[in-house]
């Protein structure tokens, strides 16, 4: 701290100084500086930096973060955090930083304090634009090396131990769809105080800093102490071969912020605070070293153009360990930690209470006391100094959830991570998609608004069709502004799609996510496009195809789909292929529909008919009934995208593929009873050859399980056939009759599950058709299946296993 | 470990003695009112640990260490404790030791059972005597819980949820009140500090006897979960076949011994309807298959082979136990494990001889 300083460590070569023992700044008359470190979103330092700044009272704040960053100090008072400084690169806005403020951060206090003392802000780290080109250049460099760039280094520019965290990947790393994970162990320059919480056998780094830090009498000794153990930290790491190579741009970063300190101090402010991270408050302790060697350092440093502004954030955001997230687990436990001094632990639980009784639980006040006694007897069996937050969500789970874990999580989500929501004020700077999205609505007479409104388009009209283009567009981007309320999938070949619009406020989160994709909607949904193909499988690309179209996003469809192609030749499983054969293909009938018709997706979708047709056959043999029966779903499935191909000639090759599955000897019987009546239906085969084909099979030699598998596959396709056609029923009927009984309980189940999926009237007419047949054939017995058990006292055996099957077969659902 | 040879089924505190005396003798850390042990030293003796002599501490419970620490950290603050979750999953066995590590014995014990009667939780009457001398203290009969409140002890029930409703309610005053009132001769018994409850519950037992919510305030609950992980049941089906095996001197086997991957691999592909690869799935058979069945399958293989084997256990000494864990309903499961056997077994590499051994006691 301040004037003062650290043990000698060889990075800041300094005298040692009577004072930093003594925890207090050497009286003289010159100006004072105060080096506040902290641990970032650290809610213990955010409380030591808000009550260093009262007493010292500084008349400039220096604040670690970019240098460009400035102007925005202005906007401070109308915001209300969670929220982030945003920095995109303008030539590439995929290369973007966050610098992400919880209320409990002490960055964010030292900004709020400035603010409401009316004293400027400095950011002195390196400004944005350099970190980028710096980044940049580094990549080139390893590109250029073949050295696979190390993600974790690499993807932080603003520093490892910065409060910044950045995607200059975005390709890897879609927003929004990942759950809030746990951050893996922090380095020692990343969180050198949680490192040294954790060598002193603690887990939870905020409660060791209230147990050990803030036991000292005032917050300026408080950070006189932590000064002097991150010098003795640094020296070690220095020493320590073993300890990470920190960020390769720490020593311009340093030198920046020190160049920085004795610009204030040439300024002639008298007293100047300066709040960065822990790790670097020993190397801007004055005094400092001569500037002439910072100076050469940082001369001719490059740097590309960037825009910053604040953009709101989530607690959620806040709480992710990748990305851009703050890695801070516990976002509603550290807001609670700080704003609460007092029974800290008690009016959590107070605060647990009142979530669960908005449930409708019942938690009364007795509740809430046992959980906090639970908590504490924890801490004390656990050996915790004082309570942590894994005892408070076991005592939790134990007092006040009856022990349910899915409670438990419900109350993490909801007060231990939380559901606050930033916002910026009118007039700070838009991100340039977030102006480009604005005007597009504009021209297209849509209003961003809170209220649900639905929308019915019609896209024959121009209009109607660019509102949808718009919306698929930002489902791409995951800026769900508009949801469809009927599968557009579905609804493909239509001309109308029906939409919910709703401007929900996180929605500019999102938003703000979405910029690092590009500066315009189409330019973004574009590149976030091109993003997810990269890693995609073949169904995932497959719907990116469906998504593309709908989106009209022509300029990355030639490649998505040579990426679909090159996957589609090495996909080993027909299932996937199957799989991927329908989107294709109602992709490639509704870009003819729309008038858009796309060459390359009609000769995508034949060579994928053509390569899946190839695999069934192979894949069918040996395979067991449920995955067989799995196989022929999807057969069916891709049958009926087929028929959208009209008169293609590849529907000649698939026809052929289901003849020859059809007429095949040793395959389960699923799928060739599901191939034969698919060629019946698409009229390819005559019910008379049906017939045959049926009692060919059902005759012995077949074991009856391939037989039962047959007629449910042959089924699957709906049940009427049977009850228009008698010669059909009349072989199924007398294969019933000869089935040998101990074989005829091991196929009842496969039987019932085919009759119990058809419809009642389905069951009703077949049941009719069945009782017509009897009388026709002279056998007695009721006239029809009422559900009348005397129908089982037929005294001929021979009939009555038949009848009796075809009761409980039909009339067991009625 | 100081077992008692004359008794078939030791009590947990008699049956580890020797380590409840070492921990006590190197226990330094404050004990709640009554209790034995500390609170630490309560987790130590469940979870296992070395102690400073050096006396090694067997681990009785094998799962998350965190489960225990509330357990013990709830029974520290009063409360009682209830032990929730599917049968064998250790709910008894972990009530059993962690009473007789906090009180000194775990032999406090009501079983609840549909027929359960209020006497049973609160107290019953010498009718000889009643009837001759009136009501007096002789010829009260106390409950194991008037007799916990009395002397400080853990009393456990076992099987909350089958005890009838208002037999439940007798407890909440129990609970709530700490006392317990003897109307008949104008007294009461009031609960001297230390006296708790651990109770324990069966999750299919939901909707039986459902705890009142009365009831259940007064717990704090605990969930007993199967255990996460092929290993982690491969290792309490060894050490506890093991413990068993020695109070009836059989041999003990290896830790990981085939035959017991064996049976865990069966038990944990048949529990959750599909192989351990992830590539099958199997139908799973009514029974619950749980642990503590793998655990009887194992012990009973070991003797077998024993008495009647040639010492070494293979499969043909697990494969009746097995059929008899799995084939609980005649109807269904018997097509399932055959189809299990059919479709799994068979095939499986090294399982040849298991196989045989199935289809023979299948008959
Ligand atoms: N996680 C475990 N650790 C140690 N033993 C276990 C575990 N799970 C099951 N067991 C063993 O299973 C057997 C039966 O457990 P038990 O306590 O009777 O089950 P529950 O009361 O839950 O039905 C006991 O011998 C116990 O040792
Ligand atoms: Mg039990």
């Amino acid at each position: 701290m301040t004037v003062t300083d650290v043990p000698t460590g060889p990075v800041v070569p300094v005298e040692p100084d009577p004072g930093a023992r003594t925890g207090r700044p050497v009286a003289h008359d010159g100006p004072r500086v105060d080096v506040l470190g902290v641990r970032h979103h650290g809610p213990g330092s955010a409380r030591a930096v808000a009550a260093a700044l009262d007493e010292l009272r500084p008349t400039v704040v220096l604040l670690e973060g970019p240098a460009d960053a400035d102007p925005l100090s202005v906007y401070v008072p109308g915001l209300v955090p969670p929220v982030a400084l945003l920095a995109t690169v303008d030539d590439d806005p995929a290369q973007a930083s966050f610098w992400p403020f919880a209320s409990f951060s002490p960055e964010w206090q030292a900004l709020a304090w400035a603010a409401a003392h009316d004293v400027p802000v400095r950011f002195i780290d390196l400004p944005s634009g350099t970190v980028a080109a710096l980044t940049a250049a580094r990549r080139a460099a390893e590109a250029a090396l073949d050295v696979p760039a190390d993600e974790d280094e690499s993807a932080v520019p603003g520093g490892a131990d910065s409060h910044a965290s950045s995607v200059p990947d975005v390709e890897h790393d879609v927003p929004g769809d990942e759950a809030p994970d746990t951050p893996a162990p922090a380095s020692v320059r990343e969180d050198p105080l949680g490192a040294l919480a954790a060598a002193a056998g603690h887990d939870d780094a905020e409660r060791w800093w209230e147990d050990v830090v803030e036991q000292r009498s005032g917050s300026l000794e408080t950070f006189a102490a932590v000064a002097e153990a991150m010098a003795a930290l640094r020296e070690h790491a220095e020493h320590d071969t073993r300890t990470p190579e920190g960020d390769e741009d720490e020593e311009l970063r340093e030198a920046h912020m020190r160049q920085q300190v004795r610009a204030a101090l040439r300024e002639g402010h008298a007293r100047i605070a300066v709040v960065c991270g822990a790790w670097h408050a020993p190397a801007l302790t004055t005094p400092l070293p001569p500037a002439a060697p910072d100076a050469r350092l940082l001369r001719g440093l490059p740097r590309v153009r960037t825009t910053l502004t604040w953009v709101p954030w989530t607690t959620a955001r806040l709480a992710r360990g990748s990305g851009y997230g703050a890695g801070v687990s516990a976002p509603g436990w550290y807001s609670h930690l700080f704003s609460v001094h007092e029974d800290v632990v008690p009016r959590w639980f107070v605060g647990v209470g009142a979530a669960l009784r908005g449930r409708d639980l019942q938690v009364s006040s007795a509740h809430v006391i046992e959980a906090s006694r639970l908590a504490e007897s924890l801490a004390t069996v656990r050996g915790h100094r004082s309570v942590a937050l894994d005892d408070v969500m076991d005592a939790t789970r134990a007092a006040l959830c009856d022990g349910d874990a899915g409670l438990t999580e419900w109350v993490t989500r909801e007060l231990v991570v939380g559901t606050g929501l930033g916002s910026v004020p009118d007039g700070v700077p838009a991100l340039p998609l977030d102006v480009d999205l604005r005007a597009t609505a504009r021209r297209l007479r849509l209003k961003l608004e809170d209220a649900p409104r639905n929308l019915d388009l019609d896209l024959r009209t121009d209009g109607g069709l660019a509102r949808s283009h718009l919306f698929h567009r930002l489902t791409l981007l995951d800026v769900p502004w508009a949801t469809p309320r009927t599968s557009t999938v579905r609804s493909s070949g239509t001309f109308r799609e029906s939409w919910t619009l709703r401007w929900q406020p996180e929605l500019s989160v999102a938003l703000a996510e979405a910029a690092l994709h590009g500066t315009t909607v189409v330019g973004a949904a574009n590149a976030a496009v091109r993003a997810a193909a990269r890693d995609a499988d073949l169904p995932r690309l497959t719907v990116l195809v469906e998504q593309t179209l709908l989106a009209d996003l022509p300029e990355v469809l030639d490649a998505l789909l040579g990426r679909v192609d090159e996957r589609a030749a090495h996909a080993g499983d027909v299932e996937q292929l199957l799989d991927a054969v329908t989107p294709i293909i109602r992709a490639h009938r509704y870009s003819d529909v729309r008038g858009t018709p796309v060459a390359r997706l009609a000769h995508v979708a034949r060579t994928m008919l053509v390569r899946a047709s190839s695999g069934i056959v192979p894949a069918a043999l040996g395979r067991d009934d449920d995955t067989a029966a799995d196989l022929a779903r999807r057969v069916a499935e891709a049958d009926a995208a087929v028929a959208l191909l009209d008169h293609d000639p590849t529907t000649d090759v698939w026809v052929r593929t289901l003849r020859t599955v059809a007429a095949h000897d040793h395959l389960p019987g699923h799928p060739v009873g599901r191939a034969t009546r698919l060629l019946l239906d698409g009229a390819r085969i005559t019910p008379e050859d049906v017939a045959e084909r049926l009692s060919r099979v059902l005759s012995v030699g077949t074991p009856v399980r391939t037989q039962a598998g047959w007629i449910e596959g042959f089924l699957a396709g709906g049940g009427l056939v049977v009850a228009h056609d008698a010669t059909l029923l009349g072989v199924l009927d007398d294969w019933l009759a000869t089935v040998p009984g101990d074989a005829l309980t091991d196929v009842l189940p496969v039987l019932r599950r085919t009759f119990g999926a058809m419809p009642a009237a389905e069951r009703r007419a077949i049941g009719d058709a069945t009782a017509r047949l009897a009388a026709r054939r002279g056998r007695g017995g009721p006239a029809a299946p009422t559900g009348d058990d005397g129908g089982l006292a037929i005294d001929d055996p021979r009939i009555a296993g038949p009848l009796a099957t075809a009761l409980l077969l039909l009339g067991g659902g009625r | 470990m100081t077992t008692t040879p004359d008794l078939l089924r030791p009590h947990a505190e008699q049956q580890f003695a020797s380590e409840l005396a070492a921990l006590a003798a190197q226990d330094d850390r404050p004990r709640p009112p009554a209790w034995h042990l500390s609170p630490q030293a309560v987790v130590t003796y469940l979870m296992g640990g070395t102690l400073p002599d050096g006396t090694v501490i067997s681990p009785k419970y094998v799962g998350a260490r965190r489960l225990v620490e509330v357990a013990v950290a709830t029974l520290a603050t009063d409360r009682a404790l209830l032990l929730l979750g599917l049968p064998g999953t250790a709910k008894t066995w972990v009530g059993e030791h962690l009473a007789a590590a906090v009180s000194g014995r775990s032999t406090l014990l009501v079983q609840g059972t549909s027929g359960t009667a209020e006497d049973a939780v609160r107290y019953g009457w010498n009718y000889a005597r009643l009837i001759a001398e009136g009501p007096s203290e002789a010829a009260l009969v106390p409950s194991p819980v008037m007799t916990a409140m009395r002397e400080a002890s853990v009393v456990r029930i076992e099987e909350l949820t089958r005890i009838p409703s208002d037999v439940q309610d007798a407890l909440i005053t129990i609970l709530s009140e700490k006392t317990l009132p003897v109307p008949e001769l104008g007294t009461e018994v009031q609960a001297a500090r230390g006296f708790n409850v651990i109770a324990t519950a069966n999750d299919r037992d939901r909707g039986v006897n459902e705890l009142s919510s009365a009831l259940r305030r007064r717990f704090n609950t605990v969930v007993l979960p199967l255990p996460a992980t092929f290993e982690e049941e491969v290792e309490i089906v060894t050490r506890r076949s093991a413990q068993l095996g020695t109070s009836l001197d059989l041999p003990t086997l290896p830790a990981g011994h085939e035959e017991i991957r064996r049976v865990v691999t069966v038990f944990r592909e048949l529990r959750s309807g599909r192989t351990l690869d992830g590539r099958t799935a199997v139908r799973p058979p009514s029974g619950s298959l749980s642990t503590a069945e793998a655990i009887s399958v194992v012990t009973n293989g070991v003797a077998l082979a024993t008495h009647f084997g040639d010492g070494a256990i293979g499969p043909d000494d697990i494969a009746a136990g097995i059929l008899g864990a799995v084939v609980k309903d005649p109807a269904g499961d018997a097509a399932v494990w055959s189809e299990y056997l059919e479709t799994v077994v068979r095939e499986r590499e090294g399982w040849g001889s298991f196989y045989a051994a199935c289809r023979e006691v299948a008959g």
